[in-house]
């Protein structure tokens, strides 16, 4: 203000007598002044796109950000969100952006976890040298070595998976890594500890119904029926809509051969998820069971029309239409089968296809 | 009033008499009274039953011996179908007829005449409930047989009863055991052939690969029918073809007016076993196929009256893998009833045969045994009973031999296979997923047919999809990818092997000598001959072994193929044709598939395939040599044609050389028009002359 005062009063006053300081001085408030209008801009810019972003226009909200950037070139929010619009879509460029938000502060990690979540997807070993980025940045970061699991888990090597969580949980208890680590001794066949570990998940949180199902398919595993209907019930309760745990119940009632109320609990799957494959089939394997096959063949119809490559369902389709007679049906599905990698269709053909 | 009252009641009572006499005055009796206007429609109608009669109480004197009457029972239902025609309204009549049908091949209609009978009348002869009880168990209806048998045996008098105290027994037996029996139905389709008709089709024999089917039947044929309208039995063959028996052939060189009677086809369906009556009684026989044609049948067995051939019946018989033994059926034997026997060859070559022994107390009984099988596995015999536990008539049931040549204790086929109606015989294919027996079950065509059993095997498990979310962070499902695996059932593990016995350059068909060498004891396991006419041959073998085959014939190259049929491969079908190289001097080959154009001598393109076979066999009998001759008709001069035949024969030659053959083991000569095969008259016998042979000069 004083600056300011002073400005006006010098304008009024005899201007050939500014001193070189004073001058300098003036032409940098300006400056300041300039580039305080232009971070504006870039900031409005900026405040614009992730409106759009939250209405989830990510086109339009992509060129705001861009501007925003064009504008202050060390803008790390905007790159930050301009990477989110770029994921889908670009994940190339959402990559790009992300690197160069943490290159603009290397202090934040969390760019890194987003570049790895993308890589992830298509690269998993570059996502794996990503994480491993990360814990050399800091060994204290559970969720890069849980994330390092989760690769290793997928690429099916299980033990590998195993000590990467195990390390994660040396750092962070939680209930998702407890599950992780649970399924990896599941893997192992390693069915106490894996018990142990899905019960210390549900310990922590009692909310996360997957880990029910988990647990329930262990003891199914195991045998231990009543056990595994009731978790399947437990998880059922957290979540009314979760198809996969009224689908495995179903599948471990049709084992049992508890035929009526198998299917009970099939068709609340359905109804929870209309569209789940697994659940027609199983509906079928019902009917089949209960000599039904022409229902049988419908279900398993509605599996192969929601995933054409259901080799299982076209195995089962395959007996259930052997059982009507309908030879050439039975053996054009085992063909198709055989053709998904199912060894049993060949035998199937090899004995009654000739 | 007291009287008018009076005489209301009375003539009430004598309305009531009367209605009640018109409801049960339904059974007509054979009376003059009640045909008046036909007398001698009655007459006649009388003498059939009277014929009939006869005839029904031979039936059923024979069966209360344990004998088949079907025949003598057949004719009597001849007989009472005239007098049925006249007065339907009979209840003895309609019991005559119902109980005589239970009898025959058509035992289906038995249960509407015996229950006709009894809506006529309740005053029966008081072995009605005895019949009528085995009505309803072919029905199916087990519990009301059972408890209508057990009345019969309560109330019949005990001069009744008595003959039929043992059927009774059994028959109960059979309707308790029947839903045990019931309970274990198989994946088993049974289906009723095209091949059947209204007429009996009976005793199917099967050759092991499954497309050689030989059946009996008394359909019409080229001789007259008796005076009962039922022709003489005849032997039939049919091929599979697109996976049915449809065609249908009579084996005209067996076939004669008597009954003629298929039993056994051997396991290459190169040997026929039938039977046939000679001086009153019935001896197996064996016919051999020569190329197309079937030989006259020989005794099987020994000399009449000797080695397994009795003064009584030897009839349905089967051979066994080794080809040491036939079993067959014969009331030869000590019961004198029809049981399983068998006898060993003791010299082939002088049909020499053993006395034939039982097939052990396990598998005979004192009722009838009606067909023999052996499988080709050599361990597993299915044969029809009467005995045992049936679920009524003849049953099939499975034994299995043990160590010590013992069969074991039988066990019933269970439903579809068999049912409350007569199912016998079987015969199958190696690997036993087909089957065809024969059976006068209701819903057939009429009388015995023949059924194609098809097993499924093992139930296939369906396998139903569990999946779980294994990582927190993974929305997707991971699906449990196990494919749920079918019970192991000790399957035969059988190899059929065959093919046809070919030349090499001609494809012609070879009688060539196949032995079979187990190579692990160096010993011969089989050997026999591939059919002439057609060069095939046919065998299964057990898996879990290595197999050498040779293969020789006269003035041929010896032949010899290996294959490792290791266990655990479970049925398999090996197709081989065997082409076999001529090698025998002064052998004269036409090579039909060598081209020129007219008047040329360059070798057509289309000839190379075969002069490639005669490089090949060139090239395998490095001694062989041969002399390779053209030949023309006589169009043109006979110095041209002379010329135009060297030159020809000069180029194959030169083919042969520019293959490897080496020059010195051949020779080329021009015999033009010198030397036809055929008249050169017709554009026919031109053609045929006009030709490349080769000659084999040494080997």
């Amino acid at each position: 203000m004083f600056l300011l005062c002073n400005n006006v009063n010098s304008q009024t006053a005899d201007t050939t007598n500014v001193s070189a300081s004073e001058q300098y001085f003036s032409d940098s408030i300006a400056l300041l002044n300039e580039k305080n209008e232009h971070l504006k801009v870039s900031r409005d810019a900026y405040n614009a796109g992730l409106l759009l972003l939250k209405n989830k226009n990510y086109i339009e909200a992509i060129n705001h950000f861009t501007n925003a950037i064009t504008i202050d070139s060390i803008f790390l929010e905007a790159y930050l969100s301009r990477a989110k619009c770029y994921e889908g879509p670009n994940d190339e460029l959402a990559i790009a952006d992300y690197l160069k938000a943490f290159e603009l502060d290397s202090s934040k990690i969390s760019p890194l976890y987003s570049v790895a979540a993308l890589q992830f997807k298509s690269d998993k070993e570059s996502a794996k040298q990503t994480y491993n980025s990360i814990i050399s940045l800091n060994d204290a970061e559970y969720k890069a070595f849980s994330q390092l699991g989760v690769v290793a888990f997928l690429a099916n090597d299980y033990q590998e998976a195993e000590q990467l969580f195990t390390k994660s949980l040396a750092i962070n208890t939680n209930a998702y890594t407890l599950n992780d680590r649970g399924s990896c001794y599941r893997k192992l066949e390693q069915f106490d500890s894996s018990i142990k570990d899905y019960l210390a998940a549900i310990a922590l949180n009692t909310d996360l119904a997957f880990v029910y199902n988990n647990l329930a398919s262990v003891y199914a595993k195991q045998g231990v029926t009543e056990k595994a209907l009731s978790y399947y019930d437990l998880a059922i309760s957290k979540d009314v809509n979760y198809a996969l745990a009224y689908n495995n119940k179903a599948s471990l009632l049709l084992k049992n051969k508890e035929y009526d109320k198998a299917n009970s609990a099939i068709e609340k799957a359905l109804i929870a998820n209309p569209g789940y494959a697994p659940a027609y089939n199983n509906k079928g394997v019902i009917k089949h069971k209960m000599k039904k096959y022409i229902e049988a063949i419908a279900n398993f119809d509605k599996a192969i029309q929601l995933d054409n490559n259901y080799a299982k369902s076209y195995l089962n389709r395959g007996i259930s239409k052997q059982m009507t007679r309908d030879e050439a049906g039975a053996c054009s599905d085992w063909n198709k089968a055989k053709e998904l990698g199912i060894m049993m269709a060949k035998k199937y053909l090899a004995n009654d296809c000739e | 009033m007291i009287v008018n009252n009076r005489y209301r009641k009375s003539l009430l009572l004598a309305c009531l008499l009367f209605l009640t006499s018109i409801t049960f005055s339904q059974d007509i009796a054979f009376k003059n009274a009640n045909f008046k206007e036909d007398k001698q429609g009655l007459k006649l109608a009388k003498g059939n039953m009277e014929i009939a009669d006869e005839l029904r109480d031979k039936g059923v004197e024979k069966i209360l011996e344990m004998q088949d009457a079907n025949v003598i029972f057949g004719q009597a239902i001849f007989n009472y179908n005239k007098a049925q025609s006249f007065n339907p309204n009979n209840a003895e009549l309609n019991y005559k007829i119902g109980s005589s049908y239970l009898f025959t091949n058509q035992k289906e209609k038995a249960y509407f005449y015996l229950l006709r009978a009894k809506e006529l009348t309740t005053d029966l002869p008081s072995d009605f409930l005895f019949y009528y009880a085995m009505a309803l168990q072919l029905q199916g209806d087990y519990l009301q047989a059972g408890e209508q048998f057990e009345q019969f045996k309560l109330t019949a008098k005990k001069k009744v009863y008595e003959p039929y105290e043992v059927f009774t027994k059994k028959y109960i037996r059979e309707c308790l055991g029947a839903n045990e029996i019931l309970a274990n139905s198989n994946r088993i389709w049974v289906d009723n052939l095209p091949i059947n008709t209204i007429y009996d089709e009976w005793s199917p024999c099967l050759s092991a690969d499954g497309e050689l089917l030989i059946f009996t039947s008394n359909q019409p044929n080229e001789n007259q029918a008796n005076e009962f309208g039922v022709y003489d039995q005849d032997i039939y063959s049919s091929n599979l073809s697109a996976r049915k028996f449809s065609e249908v052939l009579p084996i005209s060189e067996l076939n004669t007016e008597n009954d003629d009677v298929s039993g056994g086809l051997s396991y290459d369906g190169q040997r026929l076993l039938i039977f046939k009556q000679e001086d009153g009684n019935s001896d197996v026989f064996e016919s051999k196929l020569n190329g197309l044609k079937w030989s006259a049948a020989s005794r099987k067995m020994g000399e009449k009256l000797r080695g397994g051939n009795t003064d009584g019946n030897e009839t349905f018989a089967s051979f066994d893998p080794p080809d040491v033994k036939i079993y067959y059926i014969t009331d030869g034997g000590y019961s004198g009833n029809k049981n399983i026997y068998f006898s060993g060859v003791m010299n082939r070559e002088r049909n020499l045969w053993g006395k034939g022994q039982s097939a052990g107390h396990e598998i005979n009984t004192k009722f009838q045994e009606g067909s023999v099988y052996i499988h080709p596995d050599g361990k597993t015999m299915y044969f029809s009973s009467q005995g045992h536990n049936t679920l009524g008539g003849y049953d099939i049931f499975v034994s299995y031999v043990d160590d010590l040549g013992h069969w074991g204790e039988p066990i019933n086929l269970g439903y579809p296979i068999n049912t409350s109606y007569d199912d016998l015989f079987y015969s199958a294919t190696a690997s036993g997923k087909y089957a065809y027996i024969a059976s006068n079950r209701a819903g057939g065509k009429g009388g015995l047919d023949i059924y194609k059993v098809t097993y499924w095997g093992a139930d296939k498990p369906m396998s139903a999809d569990v999946q779980d979310q294994l990582i927190a962070s993974i929305a997707k499902p991971v699906s449990d990818n196990a494919i749920a695996k079918p019970i192991v059932v000790e399957e035969k593990s059988l190899t059929v092997f065959k093919g046809k016995v070919l030349d090499a350059i001609t494809k012609k068909p070879i009688k060539a000598a196949i032995e079979i060498i187990l190579n692990k004891t160096g010993k011969i396991y089989t050997s026999f001959y591939s059919n002439s006419a057609t060069g095939k041959f046919l065998l299964s073998l057990p898996a879990g072994a290595n197999y050498g085959i040779s293969v020789a014939a006269d003035g041929y190259l010896f032949h010899s193929e290996n294959f490792d049929l290791p266990k655990g491969d479970g049925f398999n079908s090996v197709n081989k044709d065997i082409e076999l190289k001529n090698i025998k001097v002064g052998s004269n080959i036409t090579l039909r598939n060598v081209f020129f154009n007219t008047g040329k001598w360059k070798v057509k393109a289309d000839s190379y395939s075969e002069l490639e076979r005669l490089v090949s066999l060139l090239d395998d009998v490095p001694t062989l040599k041969i002399e390779i001759s053209g030949h023309t008709d006589n169009v043109g001069s006979e110095s041209f044609n002379e010329l135009l035949s060297q030159r020809r024969a000069d180029a194959v030659v030169n083919y042969l050389v520019g293959k490897g053959v080496d020059k010195k083991r051949l020779s080329a000569k021009g015999y033009g028009q010198s030397k036809p095969v055929d008249s050169n008259e017709t554009a026919e016998g031109r053609a045929a002359n006009r030709r490349t042979e080769f000659e084999i000069i040494k080997n």
